[in-house]
Formats: C-alpha cells, structure tokens, sequence
C-alpha cells in the first residue's frame, strides 16, 4: 500500500511538473540461469513425471512514467519509469500442477540522446529530441515471487506462505525510434537490454522443490532482461505552470 | 535521415532484438549436459527410499546404476513389518508429513489419495485415560503443553528436552506425554533429544502442515509403480563389507567375497551402519568423519503390532498417549495396536529378561485392563536404527557427513538431510536429490 502511494504521488508530481507522460507496453525474454536451473533440479526430482517444467522465458510487463526534456541543443531526455512486470512458468501435468514465478516492481531512471548530439549541438530535435536515439540508466526493481503446487500457495517454512519479498540494483541501455505521431501521442519503438548484477529470489527454490536445497544458490550474478518497448508519449498542448507569463517577465 | 540511413537502421535494430532472445534460448537447451554430465558406473548401496529414488532420478539421466542391497527386500525402514503376514502390512498406517514434498508428489502422481490424518488422542497420566477435553482441564497437562509448544522457539543453552522441561518445572505427573511428544515422534527420549534440534527442526521446516496417513502396503506399492526402472538393477542379499578408493575406479567387496567396480558410490544406508564401522573403507575416514557418526542419534526401536477382537477405546481414536515404557500406542476402529517404542525406554525394554512383544502388550494391558485376553494376532519388530535426530552436541556433524569424499563417494539417506527434514521418507529423497545432482554436475571438480 505504501510503494503504491509513494507511485501514486511520483505520478502526480510528474504529472503536474512535467510535460510529456509516457505509457509503455512491455514484452521480453529474461535469462536468468539460476532460476532455469531450480526448474531443471524439479524435472530431475521427478523422474515418474513426463512433462517438464517451462524454463524461464517470455514476460510481460507495463510502465507509466515522464519523460524530461534535459538539454534540448544536445537532444539530451530524461525519462522515469515505473514498470509492473509479470513472469512465470508451469507444469502442465494434471496430477502434478504447479505454477511459480514471479512479479516485479521497478523503478527506473533513463538519460537518453543521440550519439552524435553528444559531441555537437544539433539545430533541431523534435519534442522527444532526436528520431533515433540510445538510452542508459539504472534503477532498482523488487521481486515478489509466487509458487503453488495443486492449485495451493506452498509455504517455505511452518505457518509460512511463500511470499518472500527481494530487491535489486539494475542497469539498463537500449535503443528505439520514435516512430510515428498519431495526434498528441508519439508511438515509439524500443529495445532494451536490461542487466541485474545480483539477482536474488528468496526461498525460490524452496518453494518451488519443497525443501532447502543447499547446491542450488537463490541468488543470480549477471542475470539479463531483453525487452521490446512500444511506448506511447502524450505531448501537452498546455504548457507547465513554469513557462506561464509571470508578472514582470518581458517577453 | 534519409530514407535508405532509417531503414539500415531500423534493419538492425529489429533483426539485433529478434536475435538476442534466440542466442539465449541457446544457452539453456540442457543444464545438465552443458555442464558436463556424469556418464559412467554408479553403485548405490541400499535399497530403502533414498537408493531407490537415487537410482531411477540416474536411471532417467542415462547413467549406469546398480544397487547392492543387504537384506532380501528393498524398501529398507519402509518396511516395518517385512517378514510379517500380509495382514499387518495392510493394517498398518504411515504418517506422511508435509503436503508440498517429493513423496506426496510421487503418491498424487500415482493417484494415490492421501487421507489428513484425523481422529483423537486419548492421554493416560495419574492413573487414568483422559480424552482431549479433560486432560486440556489439567493444570499439570496445559503447562506440559505449553513447555512442548515453546520448544519451537528455543534458542538457549545445548540442553536435551528433558533438561529444559525440569528448567520449567513441568509436573512428571505427564512426563510420559511430554516424552512422546518431544522424545517418541522423534524417534527417541526426551532425555537424548537437543531442544535446540527441535527448534532448529521446526524452523527449517518447509513441506507444508497437513499429515496424511497411508497403508504401509499402498505406499509400497505407489513407489513400486512411480520407480519402475530400478527393480531391474537391484542385488539382493549384498553385505558391502569393504570400499576401496584409491585409484580412479572405486572397489567394492561383498561379504562372500565377490567384488564389485564403479566410478561414483553412493551410499544410502542407515547411519547406524557407518556408526559400527561395518564397511572399511581404504583409505580410512578421516577423523573429523569418523567423528561425526556418533554425533548423529539414532535409536534401537521396537515396533509391535497386534489386534484386539473389539476396540475397547472409544470410536474415532487414533492415538493413545502415556505408559511407562511403550508410550504411543496408534489404534484403530476394527482393534489394530501399532506400537513404536525408541531410545531410552525401548533400552530399557531390551534389558527386561522376558518378551519385549509380552512387556509392551503388559503396558497396553496397564491403560486397558483385560485387553490382553483380546489379542488375536500379534508381531514384532526390532530396529537397530529408528530414524535419526539431533541429540546435545550434533553440531555440524550433518554437513560433515553429507559431503562427498573426493567428488567419488556421496552419502545420501535421512540422517544426512541438512534442512530439518531428517527422520523422514521424503527427507531421504531430498538428500538422495543432493547426491544425484553432485554426482551429475561434479561436486568439487
């Protein structure tokens, strides 16, 4: 309730203070060998079972966020995001079902340009600054996985359901183009390449196997997220309460 | 930008996101080959739950396996009653902890429908039999309660659970409950038991709340039909007397003489095997192994059965709790007794010149007088070994013994389980998990 009123307040502030709010649809692919590595230590636990569980793959996710004009003569943006993503796996056995992944919420920071305005000024930029640009930033996200086992939320320890909230440190850098304009809304492509140092799903594989496997690290190093972006970029026609003529302005 | 720069661009951008997925995807294709997959002999030694499981998980990665087995049965300490008439293996029930273990998957894979255990206990302390509501009248019987409840959190002195009840100065008016409660379902007394490997136990815990009871012979036969492969591979009547792992290749040494060759051994038998020092191994443990042994508790144990011709207890009872020396007695409606009795009272059984079947029918007769008279069918069983727990002073002489010696010998079996879920049939398909997956990967190469 709290990370959702502190959202709620950085959504108003930005959308009061800023410009240009960005909405964002997110499909990707994360890599992260640890996890794909608890699901194989499930398929190897259950030698009678003929269906293996999915390793991770495809997730989806959502974002809302702002995008700051920085430095116009050097197409320099800023953009906060704050992203809802979602990813998980199953084994689809009718004795045997089980379903375990995922939910993150993450919070992050982008500065984006085109390389070249990075050595000279550019003339003219769009309202986003250039059509094509590269973008790097961090944040830090919070995983909040999830197993159950025949349709019941399994607890790690006694009395425990499993819900054993982490977070993480990320770095990202991507690329995209602003594609087309439809009225206020600019639809851009983007592609992302998202890398988390230390990954870490507490009692992950606990939960998933139903006992403490000591040989099965829950925390990850160089774990990857790639992602496809469509966003949508709303340009006010207002301007901010900043450039409102102020009384003793000149011009 | 021009046209024919946008689409260059554009080209790129869209074959590099394509692409990258798909080079991860590549990564993954098999964890374990990627790895470097063990594909050479394993001998396991023992057929109980662990060897069995150990070996179809090897089975269906396409390594070699043999299981030498020294009794004529497999299914080790699953068989309570292995040269009893059929009639007690149906009657008797197991108690399945956790709904969220290996076990419970490979029964519901069968679907084998697990029953939560239900049904009342029945108490007999000062002289007489008192069902839940009056014994939870008893000052004496709520403070024990209270003292076995609080054991969960214990985070004291190395002390055994005996020790910490007198601390608390619970009446020995209930001292056989309490010594169930915190000794038996342990498989021990509570003078033998550490209160800090209970806590530690409780708190490790991760299989779920529910108990289940299955008949003994169901779940045989669940396991029989969920490992299908290994029956093919087991050798009866194979006393492992001597390892020899000097060079590359591990020697084996049965008994009769025969030898035996494998690149990994695992070894899945009862602690109290490794304790006695049955199997020589070349070269020797070393000492801080050697050492860890005698650090695990395991107990002898008496399991009687025999079956009443009516139950003189009331319908609906599944436990009866308190005596002097057998002290939980598992009953049924149609007259079955299941009586286990472990650590210090099953010594003290052994040292009785008589009958240990006839002393604990006595103690039965003591809570139901006449009831002997009624016994139609009775048998029993001696184990040197119960199931193992955590005496004062067990330390990490579970992770010692748990390690493997030079990446070529693995010990797998309850009492080398790490995260609380010793003493059970899951938790020796949990460490039997450890063992196959360090024997695939390569532990410590």
């Amino acid at each position: 309730m709290r990370i959702l009123l502190y959202i709620s307040l950085v959504f108003f502030l930005g959308e009061k203070c800023i410009a240009q709010p960005v909405a964002q649809l997110e499909a990707g692919y994360w890599h992260f060998p640890i996890i794909d590595k608890i699901f194989r230590a499930y398929d190897l636990a259950h030698p009678w079972t003929e269906a293996n569980v999915a390793p991770t793959g495809m997730g989806a996710g959502i974002a809302l966020g702002w995008n700051q004009k920085i430095y116009a003569p050097r197409g320099l943006h800023a953009i906060g995001l704050a992203h809802y993503r979602y990813q998980s796996t199953s084994l689809k056995n009718a004795a045997l079902p089980l379903r375990a992944g995922f939910h993150q919420a993450c919070a992050e920071i982008l500065i984006r340009s085109h390389p070249r305005c990075l050595l000279k000024d550019v003339q003219q930029t769009g309202p986003l600054g250039t059509r094509w640009y590269i973008q790097l930033g961090g944040g830090y996200s919070w995983n909040i996985p999830f197993a159950s086992k025949y349709g019941e939320r399994v607890y790690v320890t006694n009395s425990q359901k499993y819900r054993n909230i982490t977070g993480q440190m990320h770095l990202t850098g991507g690329t995209g183009w602003h594609a087309i304009s439809l009225g206020p809304l600019i639809v851009t492509l983007e592609s992302t390449l998202t890398w988390y140092p230390h990954f870490s799903l507490d009692s992950f594989a606990t939960a998933v196997l139903g006992h403490n496997e000591p040989r099965l690290s829950e925390t990850a190093r160089n774990s990857l997220l790639v992602q496809g972006h469509l966003r949508f970029t709303y340009r006010k026609k207002s301007k901010n309460w900043w450039d409102a003529p102020r009384t003793g302005d000149k011009s | 930008m021009n046209r024919r720069k946008f689409l260059h661009q554009a080209g790129w951008l869209a074959a590099g996101t394509c692409a990258i997925p798909t080079l991860f995807q590549s990564c993954k294709k098999s964890d374990w080959e990627q790895e470097g997959k063990f594909q050479g002999e394993v001998i396991i030694i023992g057929a109980g739950i662990a060897g069995l499981y150990a070996a179809e998980m090897l089975i269906a990665q396409g390594v070699s396996v043999k299981v030498l087995e020294a009794s004529s049965f497999w299914g080790g300490r699953m068989r309570t009653f292995p040269i009893a008439p059929q009639t007690f293996q149906n009657a008797h029930h197991r108690l399945i902890k956790g709904e969220f273990s290996i076990l419970t998957d490979l029964l519901r894979h069968q679907h084998i429908s697990l029953a939560e255990k239900t049904g009342s206990s029945l108490y007999y302390f000062t002289g007489t039999l008192n069902n839940e509501t009056e014994a939870n009248q008893n000052s004496f019987f709520q403070d024990m309660l209270q003292a076995v409840n609080s054991l969960n959190t214990f985070d004291g002195a190395d002390i055994t659970a005996q020790a910490y009840f007198e601390a608390l100065d619970v009446s020995t008016n209930v001292e056989s409950v309490y010594n169930v409660l915190a000794g038996q379902v342990h498989g021990t007394s509570a003078d033998r038991v550490s209160a800090r490997g209970i806590a530690h136990q409780f708190n490790q815990w991760s299989s779920g709340e529910k108990e289940y009871v299955i008949d003994s012979d169901q779940l045989l036969a669940g396991i029989e039909k969920a490992l299908p492969r290994v029956f093919d591979v087991i050798q009866y009547n194979t006393s492992i007397v001597s390892v020899d792992y000097t060079g590359n290749t591990i020697r084996l040494e049965d008994a009769m003489g025969a030898s035996y060759a494998c690149d990994r051994l695992l070894l899945t038998v009862p602690l109290q095997v490794l304790q006695s020092g049955f199997i020589a191994f070349t070269p020797a443990l070393t000492n801080n192994r050697q050492n860890a042994f005698p650090r695990i508790g395991i107990d002898m144990c008496y399991c009687a059965m025999f079956k009443l011709q009516t139950a003189p207890w009331p319908l609906g009872t599944r436990q009866i709790i308190g005596g002097d020396l057998a002290q939980i007695f598992e009953v049924s409606d149609d007259g079955w007794v299941y009586a286990e009795v472990s650590g210090a009272q099953a010594e003290t059984i052994a040292s009785i010149f008589g009958d240990p079947l006839n002393i604990i029918q006595q103690e039965f007769e003591q809570l139901y007088p006449g009831a002997i008279n009624q016994i139609t069918e009775s048998t029993l069983q001696q184990w040197q070994g119960n199931r193992s727990y955590d005496p004062v002073g067990v330390g990490d002489a579970r992770e010692v013994i748990a390690s493997s010696i030079n990446n070529k010998i693995f010990f797998a079996g309850e009492a080398t389980h790490l995260g609380g879920h010793h003493g059970t049939m899951h938790g020796a398909m949990e460490t039997s998990l450890r063992a196959v997956t360090e024997i695939l990967q390569g532990a410590g190469a």
